[in-house]
């Protein structure tokens, strides 16, 4: 699975669960998640858990942190580097 | 007068120690300053804690005297939804964990008990405060001037071994250049205010989450957070800690601070106490985090508060002094005995060993507060069961640590490998880690710093 699939299959999920009906235009790859306050903890951490059980992987207790979540890209740079 | 053992302050660290003394057929003379019952704060017991009273053999009555048994704490965060909750546990021999309670207690009432216990188990009980320390030759403690409460005169009681169990007083570590300088510590910019408050809605929902007795945390924004820990059927303690700026720009009386943060910090505070009574006075503790260097040496042991308080936040103080007072009686009997009498610090290994469980702690609030996304991570999913065990309390080598939750937090808290060379040699011991977030304090860290305790260099407060 390469970064844009990874993009898209998070995009799919942040969609669905937090934002139905949301134009899929309006959450782009830099669009900020928890800064903004799209994302509260608790969601964030279903987010993770998603990552988790979709790509096969497990975070780190530092990995889960702001930056490595904020956004879609910093998600796929982080999903890609686990499963590197 | 002389004794083997002088144990000064007759708190919960002092009791635990004199009966844990005595299974080794010590009996010790302790010097408590003040007369009992008095009022203290430090109410909230973790699993760890309970079960120092569970190998006093006080299980029984502990329930008898119906303290509220804790089955966890619950934490509810900035979103009402992104509330947490830690059980009590317990590991059996396996290291296989197991549920358990805890209990919450009215310290006036549960010091005292301590204190009449270790009594009944041989100590011998001096009301009296403890003023200098008996110094020998080579500068070794032997033993303390004690002020006698009834006659006002000043005697002096020898000891082989003095236990400093003074609490936040810090006797020994006040009294220049026994101990070794006392740092300010990380949370020292923090001020806790609290009382007692009845008629409150406590949660009742038949699960062990919901138990009625529960302490809850709350919390909105950093190092801003209040407790509410259940003392009996009717009396909650409920106390508010915040950083001492926050307090001084609202320029509130004490009182009128606590009764509007009761109202403002959380609306699941403010929803267990509808109508504010209070039971007792508003009191406060500024500046109550701090470390004292070198606790250990010929002749003396500190114990619990009177070397090291962090923050109360998890209520590990009661735990980490209790657990001290036990651990210290079998090294005090081996010293006793004529180990380690030739060594510049008999009791280095036991110092090494407090210092670094406390070091857990410190991680784990730290953690807490700078890294709450990565904290909520371990708790939720990825290592609930290593949580459960630093929120019991089980802090120390034996007890598996450091997990790999607590590497995780060394990792994110950039404190790996530093720690570990700091033990190496006797003036990098222990650097408090309350100097990475307040670097401008670095000078009285430094090793020939001209400036000894925080106190002188904080000057006239
Ligand atoms: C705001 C706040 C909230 C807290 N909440 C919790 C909590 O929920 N749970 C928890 O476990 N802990 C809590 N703590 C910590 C807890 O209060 C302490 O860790 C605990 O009381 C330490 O016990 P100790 O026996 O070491 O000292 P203490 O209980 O302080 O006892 C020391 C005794 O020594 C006596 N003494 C002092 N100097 C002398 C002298 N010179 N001569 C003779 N006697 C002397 C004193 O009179 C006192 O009785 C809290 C602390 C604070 C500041």
């Amino acid at each position: 699975m390469d970064e844009p699939e990874i993009k898209a299959a998070v995009k799919t999920y942040i969609l669905n669960e937090y934002l139905p009906g949301e134009d899929p235009a309006a959450l782009t790859d830099t669009t900020e998640l928890m800064t903004t306050g799209i994302l509260d903890s608790i969601a964030v951490l279903k987010v993770v858990t998603f990552l988790e059980s979709h790509f096969g992987i497990t975070l780190e207790p530092h990995e889960a942190v702001v930056e490595n979540l904020n956004t879609l890209s910093a998600i796929a740079r982080l999903v890609m580097s686990k499963k590197a | 007068m002389k004794t083997d053992v002088l144990i000064v302050g007759g708190g919960p660290g002092g009791a635990a120690a004199a009966m844990f003394l005595a299974r080794e057929g010590i009996k010790p003379v302790i010097v408590e300053a003040e007369t009992f019952p008095r009022y203290h704060i430090g109410e909230s017991m973790t699993g760890a804690g309970g079960k120092v009273l569970r190998d006093l053999g006080l299980a029984e009555e502990m329930y008898r005297r119906k303290y509220p048994t804790k089955q966890g704490v619950k934490v509810y965060g900035q979103s009402t939804a992104g509330s947490w909750f830690v059980p009590v546990t317990g590991r059996d021999e396996n290291w296989n964990l197991f549920e358990w309670d805890t209990w919450q207690v009215r310290r006036s009432d549960f010091d005292k008990m301590m204190l009449d216990e270790a009594v009944s188990r041989g100590a011998t009980l001096i009301h009296g405060m403890a003023g200098k320390p008996l110094l020998k030759s080579d500068g070794s403690v032997g033993g303390a001037q004690v002020r006698m409460a009834d006659s006002d005169k000043v005697q002096d009681i020898e000891s082989e071994v003095l236990l400093d169990c003074s609490g936040q007083a810090t006797w020994l570590a006040n009294r220049g250049g026994v101990t070794g300088p006392k740092y300010l510590g990380a949370y020292d910019k923090q001020i806790a205010i609290f009382s007692q408050v009845v008629d409150t809605v406590r949660d009742n929902g038949g699960t062990r989450e919901t138990h009625k007795d529960n302490a809850v945390i709350f919390y909105q924004k950093k190092f801003h957070w209040g407790w509410f820990i259940p003392l009996d059927e009717q009396v909650v303690s409920v106390g508010i800690v915040c950083p001492s700026a926050y307090f001084l720009e609202k320029k509130e009386s004490i009182r009128d601070f606590y009764i509007r943060e009761l109202r403002e910090l959380h609306p699941e505070l403010s929803r267990r106490i509808p109508e504010i009574k209070l039971v007792e006075d508003v009191h406060v503790i500024p500046n109550y985090s701090y470390q004292v260097n070198g606790f250990c040496g010929k002749g003396f042991i500190c114990i619990g508060d009177a070397h090291r308080f962090i923050d109360p936040i998890f209520s590990f103080g009661l735990t980490v002094t209790m657990r001290e007072g036990q651990f210290v009686a079998p090294v005090v009997r081996a010293y006793l005995e004529g180990a380690n009498r030739d060594k510049a610090n008999p009791f280095a290994e036991h110092q090494l060993f407090c210092e670094t469980g406390i070091d857990v702690l410190e991680d784990v609030l730290d953690s807490f507060w700078e890294h709450p996304l990565s904290f909520a991570h371990c708790v939720y999913s990825r290592y609930t069961e290593y949580m459960t065990d630093m929120f019991a309390g089980r802090i120390y080598g034996h007890e598996r640590q450091p997990t790999p939750a607590l590497l995780s937090f060394r990792k994110l808290l950039k404190r790996e490998g530093e720690r570990e060379r700091s033990y190496e040699t006797a003036d990098q011991y222990s650097i408090p880690i309350g100097s990475r977030y307040h670097p401008e304090r670095a000078a009285i860290w430094e090793v020939n710093s001209p400036v000894e305790t925080t106190e002188k260099w904080l000057g006239p407060r």
